[in-house]
């Protein structure tokens, strides 16, 4: 509309350009507060905490960075993470997330208000979340209209699917990274619409941005060679594709390879090869595009392709090539598990004992986006009804985050920002088509235009009020729907920590379980300050940032084998646990328990995998078969197998338990298997109860050291003859000879000294 | 009252505290050699073993740093003193010697049982045909007076339990046979029978296989617990009394000369050794010092190193000699040291500098990570040697790479020329104006 008014010139356009423009970002600016607000029932109904699993580390290594310097960061050896290996922080990790929350903290207190690192960590992912709906209106914008953009702007703002990632408190990569991709992509845009170098090399800061910021920047640095690449085949070529993806691409790479974690790998791995072959192919493209304006002959033209043909296949067969030879490292198991969805489970299994990495379900499409995934086909299809080489990479861009979003649930988070630009798109299309048509003005203006491009457009004219009525009030209750259901499970199911858990009370009440921290706590008030604590690589982050304890394994699963090891001292009996422990000098072991509270996410549940990642490094120490009773069941009854009942899982989670009646009748009933456990008398030999939480959520054993002393005979003494024994009286022992008659005369005297 | 007078004794007495206990009144005055031994190095207390207020461990603490147990036939102890209270009492720290004879009794097998050790039946006696004390035994069949060569029956090696060689043989008495279980690692034979020993009841026809013949027999075993604590095991106690020690002179036949030959009895020099073994007096050891620094850089940062540094380890190892820790002697000679993550990823011997110094000088391993410093050292008759100390080996600083390498010049030559290139083809296209155009546009 407004592009429209501009042409039109009049004075009224003038000014009904300016109160668009005012409205428009009156809009945007609510909307991206309404995204920030939105995100903050976490801290409503909780409080202001860092959430989960890996935010903790992002929040340590955050905190480490704020109270040294980013070159102390940079070269932080993290000492109490994986034990005895330890982790280089500043080469493993991707700083984005840690410097943007570092810089907005000193900011905020280079201007005087005084914050905490950790409620700047706790309030990143919604102000990025605000952003996001910003650069998704920019995005929606360039590719479409404002009118779209506001909508798609709107849709990100509270779609759960993105919320899930970015409550308040959840300080991870994520929250970030949409913001960082949303913003690449459209700077991408405007740089190939453009051709400028300018905005290519605006794409390669933000592309920077995204690798400094999150693992998934992969995503943008193949989605945009294949939308190049696309665009070859379809004959679309133009020297502002050339120069905008050649600036984006040597300066973007450039800048990525300064990133430690990230190092070579752009020029190293399968996973850049697409990046590079486009580039390589866009050279001979223009090259030969070239040669043909110069030499502009009509035989040439058919030669033209056969040559770029030509190209493209001794690039693949170069890439094929580098990749045999070894010298371009083959695709990672992450990334392959991504087209072939068997290959973790069997490969890797360390990836798909993620419950985030599991194939999504169906309703989680509709939790995550409501109503988006119905309309987002619509402007799917409008995208590709008005195609043109800008709105092509929605189309791949759509096409290539829902095949991920099927494939991993973590990916859903891929798919939101783009259904939400298609829902915009949609939304809009029928807005204008149903709403917009009352201005006599726009009217003509459209019709004039429309005149000119073609003639089907008529028929928008034909349409009743009535029909318009029906369709913009159910369009409108829709989005009102949206609005409520976003809201709601924004605020039920992904506002919670998971560090502290909430249930409901019979009378509605919440009921706040706060084991974990109150296990982490005992942890760093009543261990020595070198204990090694083991555990399941869950916990390990939460263990390090909150109970500030050295870990043998945490959620940075780079060491397979060590992780392993973890497993096989879990799946193993005590004895056979004591000795791996004492190799790696564990000092507690602490183990998640739900059967009293019927908390499902325990290591009993999750025991399983240990075991599949013990088996995969010690196939002949671990078999999971051993762990399944007779009838093939994984249970804790007692058809149990042996080996499931000797493991030092099984003991460390149900001691004790057997004494504690949980039903009436019962005790020792398992609320998580719903059975009545099998073998409640358990007793320990190496290990020691150290602390049990008020729900026994968490339990804490300690190793105990080698005993003092030496080995008690265990056969039975000698016994030929038959003796009597003297009964004892008293205090008094008893001695087996009487003291023999007197010989001397000094031996009848008392003792001369005395007692 | 006894127990306040025994703590405030504890805090003052320069003497350690021995607990003497005793079958009855007369045997202080029958092994008045022995006890006289420990009376000089010991603050001794005399108690009977059947004594109603025998106690060793109050309240959780150790009454006496020694006990000896010179009561081999008791049945049941006396006071609260039950197996599990010696058990108690050296996992506080206390040593213990335990005195057992023929005629052993219940408590004193079961004791032996606690601590992996196994007695022959009461009434049994070890006994030897070869060289049994004819004199005494010449008309009956109890050979059980007879005389072991220390050559073929004493520890050998350099350790401090019996000492330097010197001993010419042990005069045996009325000894219950001894047998090791074998799954006890920390016990260890002192004395041991020849091959010509036998445990029976004597003049008893043997009717089926004793419990343990020659060499499997043992008369003297020691045990050091893992905190330190040492516990000898005698099999036999009237070896010990005066009128064997007194006995300076034992015969045996002499082939070679084929005479009767006599000989000093070792006894007195034996008991004085082991005791001072099984009293933590000899082959006690500590690392009184342990530091880590840079190679010559003593006083610069040793809270953490950089792979591939050179470092220089330093240990003091004291002895303890009557109550004092001084300066390791030259009994102990050397010192394993274990750089450790793991694997061991450097296991070297210390260079000893005397004066119970040592030092290792090693090139930390190029692998980064938490590493422990490692000294564990179990010798026989020494206190075991353990020191434990984290140490994290960082890889190198951003900065501390090399900043110019001499291989890539070439890059370098190529991105200056790159970027001059650049500038010059910049001018060329901004301010050369080619004809041709005008030429296409005509």
């Amino acid at each position: 509309m407004s592009k429209a008014d501009v042409q039109s010139g009049t004075v009224a356009g003038m000014s009904r350009l300016g109160v668009s423009s005012l409205l428009t970002l009156v809009v945007l600016l609510g909307v991206s507060l309404l995204g920030f607000f939105s995100r903050l029932f976490a801290v409503i109904r909780f409080e202001s905490i860092i959430h989960e699993f890996d935010p903790w580390f992002n929040y340590r290594a955050t905190y480490q960075m704020v109270t040294t310097n980013f070159y102390d960061f940079l070269n932080w050896f993290d000492e109490l993470a994986w034990y005895p290996l330890g982790r280089i922080v500043g080469g493993t990790v991707y700083p984005g997330l840690m410097i943007t929350a570092g810089g907005i903290h000193y900011v905020l207190n280079a201007l005087g208000f005084t914050t905490h690192i950790q409620d700047v960590c706790v309030f990143t992912a919604p102000i990025f979340s605000g952003l996001t709906a910003i650069a998704t209106y920019f995005l929606t914008k360039e590719l479409w209209n404002a009118g779209a953009g506001l909508f798609a702007a709107a849709f990100i703002a509270i779609a759960p699917g993105y919320i899930s990632r970015s409550v308040a408190g959840s300080f991870d990569n994520e929250g970030i990274a949409i913001f960082a991709l949303q913003c690449s992509f459209f700077l991408w845009i405007r740089a190939m619409r453009t051709g400028s170098m300018f905005w290519g090399i605006m794409t390669a800061f933000c592309y920077f941005y995204m690798v400094s910021a999150w693992g998934g920047y992969v995503y943008i640095i193949n989605l945009i060679p294949l939308h190049v690449f696309c665009l070859l085949l379809m004959g679309r070529y133009e020297s502002k594709l050339y120069v905008s993806y050649t600036t984006f691409y040597c300066v973007g790479q450039l800048m990525a390879m300064n990133i430690p974690f990230v190092g070579f790998q752009p020029i190293k791995t399968s996973e850049h090869m697409a990046s590079a072959g486009v580039f390589a192919l866009l050279q001979c493209y223009g090259f030969l595009d070239y040669l043909r304006s110069k030499l502009g002959e009509k035989e040439f033209k058919r030669a033209f392709y056969l040559f770029v043909t030509i190209c493209a296949g001794a690039i693949f067969a170069a890439v094929v090539g580098l990749t045999m030879l070894g010298v371009v490292a083959p695709w990672s198991g992450r990334f392959y598990s991504l087209f072939d969805t068997g290959y973790a489970r069997i490969h890797i299994p360390i990836i798909s004992s993620v419950s985030e990495h599991q194939p999504t379900m169906w309703t989680s499409f509709i939790t995550d986006l409501h109503f988006l995934p119905a309309v987002a086909p619509a402007g799917l299809w409008y995208t590709i009804r008005h195609y043109d080489s800008a709105k092509i990479f929605l189309v791949i861009y759509a096409a290539f985050s829902c095949y991920f979003a099927g494939i991993m649930v973590r990916l859903m988070l891929t798919l939101t920002p783009v259904v939400c630009m298609l829902g915009g798109i949609a939304l809009n299309v029928t807005f204008d088509h149903f709403f917009g048509e009352d201005n006599e003005d726009s009217q003509k203006e459209k019709a004039k235009k429309d005149a000119k491009k073609s003639e089907d457009t008529e028929e928008e004219e034909a349409t009743p009020l009535a029909i318009k009525l029906t369709v913009v009030m159910a369009l409108t209750g829709l989005l009102c729907q949206f609005a409520v259901h976003c809201t709601y499970i924004t605020s039920n199911y992904y506002s919670s920590p998971s560090v502290v858990l909430a249930s409901s009370r019979p009378d509605g009440s919440r009921n706040i379980i706060d084991d974990y921290r109150e296990a982490y706590y005992w942890l760093r008030t009543n261990t020595d300050d070198d204990a090694t604590i083991m555990s399941w690589w869950d916990y390990g982050y939460q263990i390090s940032g909150m109970a500030n304890r050295t870990t043998l394994v945490d959620n940075n699963t780079w060491n397979n084998s060590h992780i392993a090891m973890v497993g096989r001292a879990m799946a193993s009996n005590e004895d056979d646990a004591y000795e791996i422990m004492q190799e790696l000098g564990v000092d507690y072991v602490l183990v998640i328990f739900g059967g009293l509270l019927g908390y499902s996410g325990d290591d009993i549940n999750k025991f399983l995998w240990m075991v599949r990642i013990a088996e995969g490094e010690h196939p002949n120490h671990i078999k999971e078969a051993n762990y399944f009773s007779a009838q093939g069941q994984y249970t804790v009854d007692k058809s149990m197998s042996k080996t499931m009942k000797n493991c030092l899982m099984y003991k460390l989670s149900y001691y004790k338990f057997g004494d504690v009646r949980t039903h009436a009748q019962m005790s020792g009933f398992d609320r998580v298997r719903n059975v009545e456990i099998g073998h409640k008398n358990i007793k320990l030999k190496h290990l020691e109860e150290a602390y049990t939480t008020e729900h026994w959520i968490v339990r804490i054993y300690r190793v105990k050291k080698p005993s003092n002393k030496s080995r008690k005979l265990s056969h039975k003494l000698t016994q030929r003859k038959k003796k009597t024994k003297v009964a004892r009286k008293g205090r008094k022992g008893v001695l087996s000879t009487t003291i023999p008659a007197a010989k001397g005369a000094n031996t009848r005297q008392k003792a001369s000294f005395e007692l | 009252m006894i127990i306040h007078s025994l703590l405030f004794a504890a805090a003052f007495a320069a003497k350690a505290k021995m607990l003497v206990v005793l079958e009855n009144e007369r045997q202080k005055n029958e092994y008045a050699t022995v006890l006289n031994q420990l009376n000089e190095k010991f603050e001794t207390y005399y108690k009977l073993a059947d004594d109603a207020d025998l106690h060793l461990v109050k309240y959780g603490k150790n009454l006496y740093q020694n006990a000896i147990i010179m009561a081999p036939s008791t049945e049941e102890f006396g006071g609260d003193v039950k197996t599990k209270t010696f058990v108690d009492f050296t996992q506080n720290g206390g040593n213990l010697m335990v005195f057992a004879s023929s005629n052993i009794g219940d408590a004193i097998r079961e004791l032996g049982a606690e601590f992996g050790i196994e007695y022959d039946e009461t009434g049994t006696k070890v006994m030897s045909h070869q060289l049994y004390d004819f004199e005494r035994d010449a008309l009956n069949h109890d050979h059980s007076r007879f005389q072991l060569k220390a050559s073929e029956s004493f520890l050998g090696g350099s350790q401090p339990i019996v000492g330097p060689a010197g001993y010419a043989g042990l005069l045996i008495d009325n000894a219950v046979a001894m047998k090791i279980d074998k799954k006890n690692t920390l016990a260890f034979p002192i004395v041991k029978c020849n091959s010509y020993c036998y445990s029976w009841f004597p003049n008893e026809p043997i009717t089926e296989y004793p419990m343990a013949v020659g060499r499997d027999i043992t008369l003297v075993a020691g045990i050091q617990l893992r905190n330190n604590a040492r516990i000898a095991f005698f099999s036999s106690m009237s070896m010990f009394s005066n009128k064997l020690i007194r006995q300076k002179f034992i015969t045996y036949w002499n082939n070679d000369k084929n005479e009767h030959a006599r000989e000093q009895n070792s006894v007195n020099k034996f008991s004085m050794h082991v005791f001072g073994w099984a009293t933590n007096n000899s082959g006690t050891f500590r690392i009184a010092v342990f530091k880590h620094n840079l190679v010559d850089k003593e006083n610069q940062r040793n809270d953490f190193y950089y792979i591939n540094e050179e470092i220089e380890v330093t240990a003091i190892v004291q002895e303890h000699v009557e109550d004092n820790w001084e300066p390791a002697s030259l009994l102990f000679e050397n010192l394993w040291l274990d750089f450790h993550r793991l694997d061991p990823f450097v296991r070297m011997q210390f260079e000893n500098q005397g004066g119970g110094k040592f030092t290792a000088k090693f090139k930390v391993p190029d692998t980064y990570g938490v590493f422990n410093f490692i000294v564990w050292q179990t010798k026989l008759g020494h206190t075991y040697l353990e020191h434990k100390e984290q140490i994290t080996v960082r890889p190198p600083r951003h900065d501390m790479y090399e900043r110019f390498i001499a291989s890539a010049y070439p890059y370098y030559f190529s991105s200056f020329s790159m970027m001059l290139g650049v500038t010059l083809m910049s001018f060329a296209i901004l301010y050369h104006r080619d004809v041709s155009p005008a030429k296409k546009n005509n």
